[in-house]
């Protein structure tokens, strides 16, 4: 890809689309721009017009989604800013002191901190399920633990550092045995590998708008299935009840309060609706051709360490690697500086994932492709790799 | 528009409503709920008075339940 910056092209290969994707469909812009100078006003609030088509825009972003990923009641998707505030929302919205909750290893700290502030304040029990060196989810410790009874399970569907899958359809079945509801991260899959939530068995859900739903920052949301209510972390206005001076508990009210993000849900719902266009299937297919490719390279280049999975199908397009025993950060600069080439170093938020995959604390270098990178850009970055591995 | 006035628990009740009624050729005309009527949401439906027990129907059928039903007499 080729940006102008100060004035002159640059090239720049973006493979940190884990962070956050980029760049976005064309149509994003478009639909967000639509909503700046032709819609403009605040959703459910006031009587006219423009208000009425800003709701209408919070709808039809929540009726993509439903259709998505398969759910039949999308008044209970509430939108927040990101994943992590839809997590916070579940989690201390639902735990009550002293209930026991069960999760895996290969979280996020969007998951392990607010667990460890409920463990610490309120005598939550937390208990971690492990993973393996490649970041696998131990599903026979999975089935143990789950003997116990639980308030709630928490599973981050693929890890931001290894990539690796939980199988889904597998552990919601062990919750559903259990009676646990099962909260799912999906930032990671998203728009790049099909979630239907009801073959899979999810109760909640949180989700970003930014990476493979190809929405901008400060998009996300919630699915919370009917007969779930967490309650609110924030009250205040909705438009709706307003005689009253407690939260409705209508959906999506309850978890709506003040005014939301509209011109970020336009952008989303465009990006929604690229996914559904292309289809999931082929965007999984694409990606996964990308990752084989690099695999296969990043494999042949000397001092080269890769953790996760080999199988495609156990795996997304996140890879982590070392390069033997350089510092990560200082790969990243220079495949930043002298390559063009945009990736994550780190720990990536996931301490407890990188201890199970034995890159704690120095971290790793994350690459991560998406539905628009290239087969050239797979190359380019496998150059520039094995050209700082040769010293 | 004359007729009956629908009222929903919020804005989204009454989008979904409205995208029903109008997919089924019914006129409909969106307006904000009277004060006297409620405060239950910004906004409301007119539906004309010879099509009101079809509109009825239809979001019956779809689950999309009516708060309340009023005359409604201003054009």
């Amino acid at each position: 890809m080729f940006m102008s910056g100060n004035g002159s092209e640059e090239r720049i290969v973006y493979l940190d689309n884990a962070a956050t994707s980029f760049p976005k469909p064309l149509c994003v812009w478009r639909a967000m721009e639509h909503y700046f100078f032709k819609v403009g006003g605040n959703p459910g609030r006031s009587g006219h017009r423009l208000s009425y088509r800003a709701s209408e825009i919070l709808f039809d972003t929540r009726e993509a989604l439903a259709r998505l990923f398969n759910i039949d009641t999308p008044e209970r998707i509430v939108f927040t800013k990101n994943a992590t505030e839809a997590i916070n929302v579940a989690i201390l919205g639902l735990l009550k002191p002293g209930e026991r909750v069960v999760t895996t290893a290969m979280e996020h700290n969007a998951v392990m901190r607010p667990l460890r502030y409920l463990e610490k304040t309120q005598g939550v029990r937390v208990d971690v399920v492990p993973a393996d060196s490649r970041g696998m989810v131990d599903m026979e410790a999975m089935a143990r633990v789950l003997e116990e009874k639980a308030a709630l399970l928490v599973v981050n569907h693929a890890s931001n550092v290894a990539g690796s899958l939980v199988d889904l359809a597998g552990v919601g079945a062990l919750a559903r045995e259990a009676g646990v509801p099962m909260l799912v991260d999906v930032a990671q899959t998203a728009g790049c590998f099909p979630i239907d939530v009801k073959s899979m068995n999810i109760s909640i859900m949180a989700f970003t708008g930014h990476k493979s739903l190809l929405g901008p920052q400060g998009t996300g949301g919630l699915y919370v299935a009917p007969g779930l209510e967490p309650y609110p972390l924030i009250r205040g206005g909705t438009g709706s009840k307003s005689e009253l001076e407690e939260q409705p508990a209508l959906w999506p009210d309850a978890h709506e309060s003040g005014t939301p993000n509209v011109v970020g849900l336009a952008g989303l719902r465009a990006g929604v609706e690229f996914v559904l266009e292309e289809g999931v299937d082929s965007i999984r297919a694409h990606e996964g051709r990308l990752f084989e490719r690099f695999w296969q390279g990043a494999r042949e280049i000397p001092g080269l360490i890769l953790y996760g999975p080999d199988e495609w199908k156990e795996r997304v397009a996140v890879v982590s690697l070392n390069v033997g025993g350089e510092d990560p950060a200082w790969v990243g600069h220079r495949l930043d500086r002298d390559y063009g080439i945009m990736v994550r170093v780190g720990l990536h938020c996931a301490p407890s994932a990188h201890k199970s995959l034995g890159t704690f604390p120095r971290g790793t270098v994350r690459v991560a492709f998406g539905l628009f990178n290239t087969s050239d850009e797979v190359d380019m970055a496998l150059e520039a790799l094995e050209a700082i591995a040769r010293g | 528009m004359v007729g009956r006035l629908l009222t929903f628990v919020n804005t989204h009740r009454v989008i979904k409503a409205e995208r029903l009624l109008r997919g089924s050729n019914l006129e409909v005309e969106v307006i904000p709920t009277p004060k006297d009527i409620s405060s239950e949401c910004g906004m409301s439906l007119v539906v004309k008075e010879g099509e009101f027990q079809r509109a009825l129907d239809i979001l019956a059928e779809a689950g999309v339940e009516v708060v309340s039903v009023h005359e409604w007499k201003r054009e």
